[in-house]
């Protein structure tokens, strides 16, 4: 819970530095983030192969981990929709759309505006991409705060489903932090497979009007 | 696929180096980097004056549909996890 605390209070400082324009945000890099997540996956990788578990770890996979992702997928989708329809404003396909971002919130918004644009015209096209992405950043941040909690209560597959696509970085540390090393494997491919089904989801649900 | 890569060729030098004891305090790193890239993420957010605006206008819907998958697929995950274990057990 302390790192959840941490994760959250750092998150909310830099929303108000970014707000208050402190830091001026021409001050910090574009590249700053991806710079980062790559020093993150080398030292994340690096301590995973001197811990020697690595064999032990791969032993444990089984066609069976694939079970994972696609519970990811249909619990998502079935809950969204739901959650949509209580809502209303957009259709129910919008929503799947929303839903089918599984966390990857720059690539789903984007080739929503990019879909929906020609469809229900620019402005509204927009509104749903920005929807879209802050569902899927939401998404990821619920993942890493409630992450060790979703763990005790539903088991150890829960943190990596709640993570989407993000269970294969940025949530990886929290993942294997609270579930475990051998989880490793696990989520690393749960993320890989919904890498490569938000573009087709996301372009079925919003190519459906 | 980038970062699969790097991931690749660090599990390697990892593996390499697994006699030097230095290396175990690359978690506690790990952990540091994390917060780092998140607080580098919330000023990117925070300065985006469209996202902070948008956020106001549909920062409920947005909590709503994200708690909600993540409702679903924890839910799923939950079912995964005790049939793996009963077949585990069997």
């Amino acid at each position: 819970m302390k790192g959840s605390l941490i994760v959250l209070t750092v998150f909310v400082a830099g929303i108000v530095i970014g707000i208050t324009g402190v830091v001026p945000a021409s001050f910090i890099p574009t590249e700053l983030t991806e710079w980062l997540l790559y020093a993150l996956v080398i030292q994340i990788g690096i301590s995973l192969g001197h811990s020697g578990n690595l064999i032990k770890i791969l032993k444990t996979v089984s066609l069976r981990s694939l079970l994972l992702p696609l519970g990811t997928i249909i619990g998502t989708l079935l809950f969204t929709a739901l959650a949509g329809l209580c809502i209303g404003g957009w259709s129910l396909t919008d929503y799947l759309a929303l839903g089918s971002g599984m966390g990857y919130y720059s690539l789903s918004s984007v080739m929503i505006i990019d879909i929906k644009s020609s469809v229900i015209g620019v402005q509204s096209a927009t509104q749903l991409g920005m929807l879209a992405l802050l569902v899927n950043i939401t998404r990821e941040m619920t993942a890493l705060v409630c992450g060790p909690w979703l763990a005790r209560v539903f088991g150890r597959y829960a943190p990596t489903a709640a993570a989407g696509v993000t269970s294969m970085d940025v949530t990886l540390p929290m993942i294997v932090r609270c579930t475990g090393q051998e989880m490793f494997p696990i989520a690393l491919m749960h993320g890989m497979v919904l890498e490569i089904s938000v573009p087709l989801l996301v372009t079925l649900f919003a190519g459906l009007t | 696929m980038f970062i699969l890569l790097l991931l690749v060729i660090s599990v390697c030098i990892g593996m390499l180096l697994q006699r030097c004891r230095a290396l175990r305090h690359l978690e506690r790193s790990a952990t540091w980097t994390v917060w780092l890239l998140i607080f580098v993420f919330g000023i990117s957010l925070g300065s985006n004056e469209k996202i902070v605006n948008d956020f106001a206008r549909f920062g409920l819907t947005a909590l709503v549909i994200s708690l909600a998958g993540v409702a679903g697929s924890v839910l799923a995950a939950w079912g995964i996890g005790a049939y793996i274990n009963k077949s585990n057990q069997r």
